[in-house]
């Protein structure tokens, strides 16, 4: 192998082109990748999980995201675990299929990269018209046997949700055993009339790094309440892009991230707007402690014709140590003459009024902190419009935290 | 025994000097009023007695109880029973009236070695009091202080101060931004306080307050120093004739 395992994973996968050999990991020069640096995946030998071969075997960690009259969908490295997973009794107008995946190069790093990777590809329908009300979780789990493991997979989904069902997702992404790199690919569109809850926890060990990847489009009228809560403790990127390409359409892009320790957290949005009178808000919140980083890049871009677009986003991250850091990037584009858009970003610490005002009622100075660190992500949190799954994250993040300032 | 004894105290703010030598001295059952002009140190005083950061010492001495007021941390300060009613009070998005309240009381309960309470003891504990203050329930869901108005605002300062029950009070301005039925409400509630083992420092620049609860002593504040103490009488007087008498020793 040579000093840049990246390269030789794509090589011994059979990526055509432009990653052979001398190529280069895309390094911080690269827009894109500016703020996030993947060097430290370049030291680890990882193997790529080739085969199906374990069933049944895993214990899905806890997630917290665990909700009543789930249908569960594990996936261990990549591939659909059947024996784990609630196959049989599928609410009506919901199908689920495993299949190989398609042999298709795409554009970019991290496409290749997941192209690269991937060898199965689960399918999820939601037949028009049809409303399925138990929520579909898809239990994304990284298991290497030992705690040596180092385990490169790529999972991949593709959600189609038909004109005017509506159906509620809620992904997991954690580690069992092991690390994992892993590059998972999620693409969903939303047909007219449809509407779907899309709901993601990144959770992956210190050990783990994931480029996570979604493909979202909305169709005309549309809608699309989305939330992603990253609180993994490695590196962790999620590169978002969607397309509002019917009119009328609307999506929530919200999220929270906590990162402590030498966590990096990246949230990489993109959306176009090409239909008239499509909304789109993106709402995140941000909290880093330690020697974590974050990164929130943000692109909104109006394409010509796309008249009454209101398109906003805000990111807004708080700092709790002198060592974290976090670089924002929002970015407006627009072509279009009437639209209400517009971006903010703000960086800050705790504010010294509100944490005095806490101690001067008697509670104690951390955990003062915490409550205020919580509340500040709670604010994303709320953005979630299904009130059983706002109340799910809402402990899953207050759970984090608390084990985080014991 | 004196149950708060300030002496000689300076402190500054931003390497400005507020207080020139303060000295003041509170028995426990008593209620003293402070009055004085804008800016002469009345919240600088305030702050420095909860152990606001940034409101340095430079000398003299704060006896609390027996103890050094000053050594200790503001929540330490809290729950050893001294209690600030802000004059500006902080708003604190996402952070629930009731669980802010809780974790307050709780908080103080477990330094005394008392167990918490639960929720449902608390919501009891709570609801009575916030009824005697005329506070809707929904003001306890909201969080705390987020689009209040200036009187609600004051009222929940009351409401925290009725829930913790503090050994030593101290309301900077309570009476500001009250509507006169709100004055009355809050008063009762200090008034239902005033027990011989606790004391208030009530500051204020209306007399009026002073009708409903009565101070034992007025003292007045200018130039980061109590210039002046009188009983009940002094408020009706500095009422007539303003502070001109004090401005010369305010520079
Ligand atoms: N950070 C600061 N830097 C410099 N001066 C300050 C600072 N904070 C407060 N001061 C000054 O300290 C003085 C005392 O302020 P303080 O708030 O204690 O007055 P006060 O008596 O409470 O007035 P009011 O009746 O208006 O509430 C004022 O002159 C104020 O401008
Ligand atoms: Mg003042």
């Amino acid at each position: 192998m040579t000093d840049n395992v990246l390269q030789d994973l794509l090589r011994q996968r059979g990526a055509p082109g432009r990653f052979d050999t001398g190529d280069a990991l895309p390094t911080r020069k690269a827009e894109q990748w500016k703020y996030t640096d993947l060097k430290r995946l370049e030291k680890i030998g990882w193997t790529v999980w080739l085969a199906e071969d374990v069933h049944g075997v895993v214990r899905p960690p806890e997630t917290g995201l665990e909700l009543d009259g789930a249908v569960d969908l594990v996936l261990v490295n990549g591939f659909l675990d059947r024996d784990l997973s609630a196959l049989d009794n599928l609410p009506t107008g919901l199908s689920v299929e495993a299949g190989p995946a398609a042999d298709a190069w795409g554009e970019g790093f991290t496409e290749r990269l997941s192209d690269a990777l991937a060898q199965e590809e689960l399918t999820i329908r939601v037949d028009p018209g049809r409303t399925v009300d138990a929520p579909i979780h898809i239990r994304h789990v990284t298991w290497g046997a030992d705690k040596d493991a180092a385990i490169a997979h790529a999972a991949r989904v593709t959600i189609t949700v038909g004109a005017g069902a509506e159906a509620c997702i809620v992904e997991s992404h954690v580690t069992a055993e092991g690390r994992g790199f892993s590059v998972p690919s999620l693409g969903v569109s939303l047909d007219r009339d449809a509407r779907l809850g899309l709901y993601t926890l990144l959770g992956e060990g210190a050990q783990s790094a994931q480029l996570a990847l979604s493909d979202i489009g909305v169709a005309e009228n549309a809608v699309l309440d989305s939330f992603i809560l990253s609180v993994g403790d490695g590196l962790s990127r999620r590169e978002t892009r969607l397309s509002m390409a019917g009119e009328r359409g609307e999506a929530a892009l919200s999220g929270s991230y906590f990162g402590a320790g030498d966590a990096v957290i990246d949230n990489t949005t993109f959306v176009t707007h090409s239909a008239e009178n499509a909304t789109s808000r993106q709402f995140f919140r941000g909290v880093l402690d330690d020697h974590a980083r974050g990164v929130f890049q943000g692109k909104v871009l109006v394409r010509e014709g796309a008249q009454g677009t209101d398109g906003q986003q805000q990111h807004k991250a708080l700092l709790l140590s002198r060592h974290a850091e976090v670089d924002a990037k929002p970015e407006l584009e627009i072509y279009a003459d009437d639209v209400q858009c517009a971006h903010g970003a703000t960086v800050g610490a705790i504010d010294a009024d509100q944490l005095f005002y806490m101690r001067a009622r008697g509670i104690p100075e951390d955990r003062a902190r915490a409550m205020l660190t919580e509340s500040f992500l709670i604010e994303a949190v709320e953005k979630i419009a299904r009130p059983a799954i706002r109340d799910t994250f809402r402990n899953v993040l207050s759970a984090r935290l608390n084990g985080e300032t014991a | 025994m004196s149950l708060l004894k300030i002496e000689n105290l300076t402190a500054e703010v931003d390497g400005k000097e507020i207080l020139k030598g303060l000295s003041l001295e509170l028995n426990a059952g008593e209620v003293h009023a402070i009055m004085g002009p804008n800016g002469s140190g009345k919240s600088t005083l305030s702050y420095v007695l909860a152990g606001r950061d940034g409101y340095e010492v430079t000398g003299g001495s704060v006896t609390y109880d027996g103890k050094d007021l000053l050594a200790m941390a503001p929540e330490e300060r809290a729950c050893e029973g001294v209690f600030l009613a802000f004059q500006y009070p902080v708003e604190l998005p996402g952070v629930a009236n009731t669980t802010f309240l809780k974790h307050a009381l709780n908080a103080r309960r477990k330094y005394r070695g008392e167990p918490e309470l639960d929720a449902l003891e608390f919501v009891k504990a709570v609801r009575g009091k916030a009824k005697e203050l005329n506070m809707p329930d929904d003001m306890l869901k909201r969080p705390v202080n987020v689009g209040f108005s200036g009187g609600e605002k004051k009222r929940n300062e009351t409401l925290q101060m009725a829930v913790l029950e503090p050994t030593l009070a101290i309301l900077d301005e309570t009476d500001s931004g009250l509507d006169i039925d709100a004055l009355k409400l809050v008063s009762e509630g200090v008034n239902a306080l005033r027990k011989p083992d606790r004391a208030f420092l009530v500051i204020t620049h209306y007399q009026r307050l002073l009708d409903y609860i009565v101070p034992d002593k007025v003292h007045v504040l200018s130039g980061g120093k109590i210039v002046k103490t009188g009983d009940k009488n002094l408020a009706l007087e500095l009422e007539k004739t303003g502070y001109a008498e004090f401005s010369g020793e305010a520079a």
